[in-house]
Formats: C-alpha cells, structure tokens, sequence
C-alpha cells in the first residue's frame, strides 16, 4: 500500500466516520454510572479490608449495603418527527419505535381528550387540562408481550416550547409542542414498559421543571430546576392473607412524591396532594383488586386504626409514617365489609371514628 | 445538553470535556464496532470510567489517550466475549435496505469491510487512518508494540484490497496503484 492508497483510506474512514450524527452527549446518565462505579469501589475497598483484618463477620453487613444493580435496559430505537406543514389536524409527531412506524394523532371530532391512533392502539382518554402543572401526561398501551407499545402524550402549559425525555441508555427525545383544538400537546410512541428516567420541559429561555417518574411513566411531582425532591424510600404500610392469597400495600416515596403500589397485581395510586386534609383524622383511601383490601390515610397524631367489619370482627392496623402523615391497610375476607373504624392516638386515646365505606362507593 | 445538575467544578470540568468529545469517541466506537448504538455504549462506559477516576485522570495530562485507552480495552473485551457471535468470514454482510444516499452506501461497504477484520487489525485501521495517528501513538493506545501496529495495518489494508466489499473509491485508487 502506497502513501496515496493510504490518503485514500483516510479519505474514505473520514467520510464514513466523519458523517455519524451521534445523539445528545448523556451527561447525566455519565456521571451516575461514574458514581456507581465510585461507589461500588468504595464498598470492594471496604469489603476487601474487612477480610484482611479478619473481620469476617462485619463483610456480609458492608457488603449487604451495596444495592443490587438493576437489569441492562433492553436496546431500542425510537424516532420521532415533528408534523409537516400540511399534516392532517390533530397530528401531534409521528416516528418509528423499533423499526415500527406510529403516529400520534388527537381526535379531530372536537372532542378534546379523546385520541384515535394508529393501529394497535384503542382510544384512550387524555388529560387536556394543564391546571398549572407545565405539562400532564397520559400513558395507553398497545400490543403485548416484547412488541407492547406504549403512547405516551402530554398536554403542556402555554409557555412550554420543548420537552426532553431522558430514556435508558443516554437516549433523549426531544419533544416540540403542537398546538390541536386550544391546547399544545407532545406524543411520542416507546417500546412497552421502557423506563422514562426523566422529563424537563423548557420554555424558549430557561428550564422550566423537571419530573421524574414512578415506575415506568407515572408524572405526579414536578420539581424546580436544582430542586432535590424527596429521598427515595420503601415502606411496607400491610401485607397479609386473605383467602389463601398473599397481599401487600407499600409506600414509595421519592422525587416523583409518594406512591402506593399493591402486590400481586401492582396496581398503583399516587395520590396529588395530601392524602388527609387539615383537621382530618383518617380517610379511607382505596380498594384493591382481588386479594381486597382497604388502605386508610391518616393523621400524623395516629398510631392504630380500628376496623369494624360486618360479621362483627375487628380488626387493628398500624398507623405507618410516611412523609409526615400515617397511613394503614388492613384485608377484608370474602363478604366482609368495613361498617366503622376508629384512630388511636400514641397514649391509646381514640382520636377520631368515621362511618365503614365499602368498595366500589 | 441542558439538563446537567453539576455543583463541584471538576464535574463542570468533566462535563465540558465530555462534550467536547462525545462525538469523536462515538466515532471511533463507530469504527471498531459497526454500530451506532454499541459505540454510544462504549462511549459512555468509557467516559464513566473516567468521570470515576476523574481528578487522577486529569493529573495525567492526557486525559483523552485515557479515555481511548479505556474504550479500546472495553471494545476488546466485548470482542472476546462475542467472538462467536462475530465470527470472521470471507463474505461480506448485506447491507441491509437501500440507502438513501451514496454517502450512506459509501459508509455501509466501508464499515461491512472493516467487520470482517480481525479486533486488532481493526483498531489499527481506525486510529491509524482516520484519527491520524502516528504508528508509535497507536501502539501506546492498544498497549502493543509499534511492529505490531505496523504489521496490524499492514494486513488489514491488504485484506481490504482482497475484499469485494470496498466502494469504488478505494477500489479505484488500488487499481491506480496496479498501473
């Protein structure tokens, strides 16, 4: 090979390599994978020298705190494109998720908040109120098992010029308003139960907010630029067993705010606001699905709340805390229903009662 | 990228080192794998690696032979873990649907030829012919000696003059040279 053979090679690597358009540098995921590898560091460091000094006993509790690394997000490819000029109305971006082409599209009936979409999505009903949040989000899902699909639309405040979403992988979408029938929306279609890390809205100057979700996709707090939110904590509020099926209820709280989620089933409500108002002692919150079980919110003041069911029997559950208020879930058995409850206090004095409340009210 | 919660001013040091070179090292990542998404992967292990190590990496006074260094480790690594699964042959493979640009034809036979190089001929190819390297700068990148960059590069270009998967270009200059 020659001197101009190898100029040529140079020539053609450069325009094979110069011409790759990579996304967004992710600094953000960057600097948190350095820090799990900081931090897995320090916990081999420690670990290690637990072992040299003989200290076996104390290796499994260091080793214990090292939180198990969550599965490798599945690779995916998601495009999006904003509208042409003379797309149909209500046609809010259209794109390709892994190699499939989807458009999301609003109903064009006036209907606001009602969607038509592409094939294998039904309709499904979209929040077009903003009520000062900067942006909601509604998520459908369509298809099932590795082809799930799930259509992720957002109705933003007027002064909203871009939305990000920051996927796995360092990937972020950027999303551009479109305005449909007085509102402006943003829709992008994601493979199914891809976690969205987070979302940042801006407006055509500065940050505006950022959210991160519970679980895959479920916006309930938006949070100031820089602000910190909530630490991120699990708290088993009841578990148990009714009719040979195992229930539990936990609290996850975190940046998103506070979160339920029932198992098996895993239902999930995120409550907007506090759970009992000012001057409240308890409210009865939820119902499950099969295994049933009630969840009450209670006030900080309360340690235990009593359930009267109608077969007569009582039943007691603790009063857990979970930022600042106290909430409690107790089963119901095969036709049971809650007829009144009661709250006590630390000292046992009954703080409050309320009438019983059975599902489905 | 407008989403950076950085407070220490060695992050801010990292961060602005990153963007300045994240699309070179997708790039490269792009060179040695033939793939967007494996070499956007590399990429950011690398620069993690690096972010972990940051303040010694910067006492090195080169941090990007670091990060480099780093990327061609972890390539080697996912190289030997697949070797199966990217098993060397004489074909080339398809290139998959029509381009829509002759540029985008150009850069399919070019890196389809360089798939079928071997891990270190490859390597040699990239840093020697497209980031300029010198034969004594990529040695000190692979960790190898410079005769064996020479010979690396050497058989690679002469595998690549046997290949039919090489676009014109290249083609043409090879029978520039047999006249």
């Amino acid at each position: 090979m020659n001197g101009d053979n190898e100029r040529q090679m140079r020539d053609r690597l450069g325009g094979a390599l110069d011409t790759i358009t990579p996304a967004s540098p992710p600094v953000g995921a960057v600097i948190r994978q350095g820090r799990n590898i900081k931090a897995r560091r320090r916990v081999g460091v420690v670990a290690g020298l637990a072992v040299a000094v003989g200290l076996v006993a104390a290796a499994p509790s260091v080793i214990g705190q090292a939180k198990p690394q969550p599965a490798a997000p599945p690779r995916y490819q998601v495009t999006v494109n904003p509208p042409a000029k003379n797309a149909p109305a209500g046609l809010i971006a259209s794109g390709t998720t892994d190699g499939k082409p989807w458009r999301v599209r609003l109903a064009s009936d006036g209907r606001a908040g009602e969607t038509a979409f592409a094939p294998d999505f039904s309709e499904f009903g979209v929040g077009d109120e903003t009520d000062g949040s900067p942006a909601v989000f509604t998520v459908g899902g369509g298809g099932a098992g590795g082809n799930s699909l799930s259509m992720v639309v957002a109705a933003v405040r007027a002064d909203v010029s871009e939305v990000t979403l920051r996927l796995p992988r360092g990937t972020v979408l950027d999303l551009h308003p479109v305005a449909f029938h007085g509102q402006r929306w943003v829709g992008v279609v994601l493979p199914g139960r891809l976690q969205i890390i987070k979302a940042v809205v801006y407006s055509r100057h500065r940050e505006v907010a950022y959210a991160i979700p519970f679980g895959t996709s479920t916006f309930v707090s938006w949070l100031r630029p820089g602000q910190q939110g909530e630490a991120r904590h699990t708290f088993l509020v009841g578990s148990g067993l009714v009719d040979g099926r195992r229930w539990s209820w936990h609290a996850y709280t975190g940046p998103w705010g506070n979160c339920f989620q029932a198992a098996p089933g895993g239902d999930s409500y995120c409550p907007e606001g506090s759970s009992v108002s000012r001057g409240q002692v308890a409210t009865m919150s939820t119902c499950s699905a099969p295994p049933t079980f009630y969840t009450a919110g209670a006030s900080p003041a309360v340690r235990v709340l009593r359930f009267k069911m109608s077969d007569g029997s009582m039943r007691f559950a603790p009063a857990v805390s979970v930022l600042g208020l106290r909430f409690a879930a107790v089963e119901l058995g095969k036709g049971q229903r809650m007829v009144s409850w009661s709250a006590y206090g630390a000292s046992g004095q009954r703080l409050g009662t309320g009438k019983g409340w059975s599902c489905g009210e | 990228v407008k989403e950076v919660a950085m407070n220490a001013p060695a992050d801010a040091e990292f961060t602005e080192f990153m963007h300045g070179r994240w699309a070179q090292l997708v790039r490269l990542g792009y060179g040695l794998t033939g793939d967007q998404q494996l070499a956007e992967d590399l990429a950011q292990t690398a620069l993690a690696k690096a972010y972990a190590s940051w303040p010694r990496v910067r006492r090195t006074g080169n941090p990007d032979a670091y990060v480099r260094r780093i990327m061609l480790n972890a390539n080697h690594r996912r190289f030997r873990k697949h070797r199966v699964a990217e098993r060397l042959t004489d074909t080339l493979p398809e290139a998959g649907t029509a381009d829509l640009t002759g540029r985008q034809d150009d850069r399919t036979a070019l890196i389809a030829a360089l798939m079928t190089l071997s891990y270190g001929q490859r390597a040699a190819v990239v840093l020697r012919y497209w980031m300029d390297m010198t034969e004594t700068e990529a040695a000190a990148a692979l960790g190898c000696s410079v005769g064996n960059v020479k010979s690396q590069a050497s058989r690679a270009l002469a595998k690549l003059r046997l290949s039919g998967g090489l676009n014109d270009g290249l083609a043409e200059g090879m029978s520039n040279e047999r006249r």
